[in-house]
């Protein structure tokens, strides 16, 4: 039991209520721990003039399952022309997503959109990706056989056991809803879905689909409340869906995510503004609500998402112009679109300022989580440059002058004077993302935590200083110092066990037998299959809330 | 000015990568570092000298042009003339895949017969070839939107599938016969067939010419195509007496004198191309 001690940096454990104290932090078998009064470290490293947090944990980003892929083999001509930086490619390699990561002094990355038909592709993908602590939310919600039983009237209990039941069999760590009952209408060629409209064939709205999967989280106690991808992405004027969206989960808790794409009014000479301030008044409101932002970034990029209806309607925007759409087993779609966000563009410059404006008006840091909706907005890369534009406001306002000049002149954000400290970084990029997940010996430097440790060189340009950390521990063992990686062990696998009725499993095999295609059976994981998916990583199950009292909403 | 003449000593096992070998990067160069230049082979950089014998070739004063000539069995080299933007580099031999690949000036004469995805993305010079090709020449590499964008590429011989898929523009010229989906989704160019072609030609063609020289080959039905449209006479004359310069395809010294029966199509897309069948 090897002991190393960290001596002379400032530490950032926001969990912990440490802000930039100059404290020892110790590793000792992986954990952090303390010393005994006495006892010598067998390592200690001066940190001075440093800065320590808990690693990154990145809680919505693409990196497992079949869009990813999809969006790889869409662009072969990012991998060409030589080079030495493999991250050209705005979706990399399995190998190069988990270095990347790592160099940047995260240890943690969850795929948000996990079809439970593809959850053993998923699995193995994040698996196969490098030293980060990885997981995933099933997407639920547009399949056929939840669609059925909610037009049916099934009882609230048997939407518990469908979501604890593709839970257990997935191995995710919580639900993701994307356009609610939209996926589904759009192969019955609807175009597109409000909060209140009926789905043509099951002739039930967004707003049921988004309650019952709420509160069926809610009574299974899953730590990460329903993780909602709302209604209208991208449109004009999609506050308002939104609102409604918030609305429909009457008090129930809920992470709200890349809100930047859903914070759109329909004002202005060109029928686009920004909701943003809206949208932050209605966070703000209710402390059950999490949000994360999905920032753009300029540049080339290539958006996979599940949402098939919203991205069909944007694949005339494709930019190369291809993309690829696609059903999957009746469950859920796909579709994916190459795009380049310009800044010349009204459009694209506005929504730069819409993600920014959201950071920055959402007052609690504890509710909004530092994303890009990796690649959809921007390849993860970009997170040091995201946080300088936070920290930095002369850089912000450099920046936002080199935009659309309507933008430029016109946007709220230029008179938003908040820069965001290095506490309330440490909060928005590990020990919010690590609470809203329920992990609770990760994202912070209390003893008994993971010793998962990003140190970095304290530097006035915040987007040096996030780009490559001194030294970055994985559970205790250093594997990056200075973007180099030193080893490369291999990840843990995040994932829930939620107490439902076991009978449900009878139900499914009956419905399946009927109108299904697959033996549900077969799409259990079990926990031998989940350590081979994993390459024998550790598994690290999530405890659930049951029997604690959580509060009625 | 010199040249260059390289010769393959023996077949490489594994595939040899001869991107960066052109005639005017060699144009400066000794024989000595000629030989040390880096080719990939297999996943190693070996030095060009292992696999070829190197002599300097003095021309004419008066040429200014630089010249490389290749020699020897190189059907396990790929990549020769990519990216060439000038100079003369003649072939004596089959090569591998890829030759010519996004070649924008210059020309290049192969002795020989070609692999796979001669000339993709072109955009200018010459490439005579005298021998048979594989499939999709003039065509798109995998994953871009433009195939060749310029230039000639003339093939004495056959062509298999895929031929100038995605073509914009420039000229393609096959003496034989070629394989199917030949010049499918053409957007511009002129693609004339001197052979008979496989199914599907000129699957979504939205813009361009596709000739079938041969009048043998009768005028076929394809879904998306219809007959006519327009007086063509002094195009076709423009167009005929352009292509009988070509000396290395006798059969098209005639066109002058023939007349063509007109298909406009793909009308799936915009259908402004057209098929014209030499009667
Ligand atoms: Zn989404
Ligand atoms: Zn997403």
């Amino acid at each position: 039991m090897s002991t190393i001690r960290l001596h002379g940096g400032r530490l950032h454990d926001p969990t912990n209520g440490v802000d930039g104290d100059v404290r020892d932090l110790v590793v000792r078998d992986g954990r952090i721990d303390r010393l005994a009064p006495g006892e010598p470290a067998d390592e200690s490293i001066d940190i001075s003039g440093c800065v320590a947090m808990a690693g990154g944990i990145d809680l919505h980003t693409h990196i497992g399952g079949g869009k990813v892929n999809l969006a790889r083999l869409l662009l072969p001509e990012h991998h060409r022309g030589g080079g030495d930086d493999p991250c050209r490619h705005v979706t990399p390699g399995t190998r190069d997503t988990g270095r990347r990561y790592v160099q940047m002094g995260y240890t943690a990355a969850f795929e948000p959109a996990m079809v439970a038909t593809n959850a053993r592709h998923a699995h193995m993908e994040m698996g196969d990706t490098p030293i980060l602590d990885h997981g995933a939310y099933a997407m639920l919600g547009n399949d056929e056989l939840f669609l059925q039983m909610l037009a049916e009237g099934a009882h609230p209990d048997e939407f518990r056991d469908l979501i604890g039941w593709t839970l257990h069999a997935t191995k995710a760590m919580g639900v993701k809803v994307v356009n609610p009952g939209g996926i589904s209408a759009f192969k019955f060629n609807q175009r597109r879905l409000n909060v209140d409209e009926p789905h043509r064939h099951w002739q039930v709205t967004p707003r049921q689909v988004v309650h019952t999967l709420a509160r069926g989280l809610h009574a299974l106690g899953v730590p990460h409340p329903l993780h909602i991808h709302g209604s209208n992405l991208g449109a004009a004027g999609n506050i308002a869906s939104t609102l409604e969206t918030i609305d429909a989960l009457e008090g129930l808790p809920a992470h709200l995510t890349h809100v930047q794409f859903h914070a759109y009014g329909n004002e202005g000479p060109k029928k686009f503004s920004s909701a943003a301030l809206a949208l932050a008044e209605a966070v703000n409101a209710r402390p059950q609500l999490s949000v994360d932002v999905g920032q753009i970034i300029f540049g080339h990029t290539v958006t996979a998402s599940g949402d098939t209806m919203r991205q069909f309607a944007n694949a005339g925007l494709a930019n190369p112009r291809k993309a690829i759409f696609s059903d999957i087993e009746c469950e859920a779609g796909c579709g994916v679109v190459p795009f380049r966000y310009r800044e010349a563009s009204y459009v694209n410059a506005l929504q730069w300022a819409i993600g920014l404006e959201i950071f920055l008006l959402v007052r609690n840091p504890w509710q909004v989580v530092l994303t890009t909706d990796h690649p959809n907005g921007g390849p993860f890369t970009s997170y040091p440059h995201l946080i300088r534009l936070l920290m930095d406001r002369s850089f912000r306002e450099e920046q936002l002058a080199k935009l659309h000049p309507e933008v430029a002149q016109f946007s709220a954000l230029k008179s938003i004077t908040r820069e965001l400290t290095l506490q309330e970084i440490a909060i928005l990029t590990r020990a919010a993302p690590a609470k809203l997940l329920g992990l609770r010996d990760r994202g912070h430097l209390g003893e008994g935590a993971a010793a998962d440790i990003a140190v970095y060189r304290d530097d006035a340009d915040r987007e040096r200083m996030f780009t490559a950390p001194e030294l970055v521990f994985k559970d205790g063992v250093l594997v990056s110092r200075a973007g180099r990686l030193t080893a490369e062990p291999v990840g843990g696998t995040h994932f829930v066990a939620p107490d439902y009725d076991l009978s449900f499993a009878q139900t499914l095999r009956r419905r399946h037998a009927r109108h299904g295609s697959v033996n549900p059976d077969h799409l259990v994981i079990g926990h031998d299959e989940l350590c081979a998916c994993g390459r024998g990583g550790a598994l690290l199950p999530v405890a659930c809330l049951q029997g604690q009292d959580r509060g009625a909403p | 000015m010199s040249g260059h003449r390289l010769t393959l000593r023996q077949t490489p096992a594994l595939r040899l990568d001869l991107r960066g070998v052109l005639p005017d990067t060699l144009a400066g160069l000794s024989v000595a570092e000629v030989e040390r230049l880096p080719l990939a082979c297999g996943r190693d950089l070996v030095p060009l000298a292992e696999w070829f014998t190197v002599e300097a070739t003095p021309t004419a004063d008066a040429d200014t042009v630089a010249a490389l000539h290749l020699v020897g069995d190189l059907s396990r080299v790929d990549h020769i003339g990519h990216q060439m933007a000038s100079g003369r580099l003649r072939i004596d031999g089959p090569v591998g895949d890829g030759l010519g690949v996004q070649m924008r000036g210059g020309v290049i004469r192969l002795h020989g017969s070609a692999r796979d995805q001669v000339g993709c993305e072109m955009s200018g010079g010459e490439l005579h070839i005298d021998g048979d090709i594989g499939d999709f020449a003039a065509s798109t590499l995998p994953g871009s939107m433009d195939g060749m964008r310029g230039g000639l590429l003339a093939v004495c011989g056959c062509a298999g599938d895929r031929l100038a898929d995605r073509m914009r523009r420039g000229t393609v010229l096959v003496g034989g016969a070629v394989g199917d989906f030949a010049a499918s989704r053409l957007v511009a160019g002129t693609v004339v067939l001197g052979g008979r072609c496989g199914v599907h030609p000129a699957w979504g063609m939205r813009r361009g010419s596709v000739l079938f020289a041969d009048p043998t080959v009768a005028p076929m039905s394809l879904p998306g195509f219809v007959t006519g449209g327009g007086e063509m006479a002094v195009a076709w004359q423009l167009m005929a007496r352009d292509l009988a310069r070509h000396t290395d395809f006798p059969a098209l010294a005639d066109l002058p004198r023939r007349a063509v029966h007109r298909l406009r199509g793909d009308l799936a897309v915009d259908g402004m191309g057209e098929l014209l069948f030499v009667t």
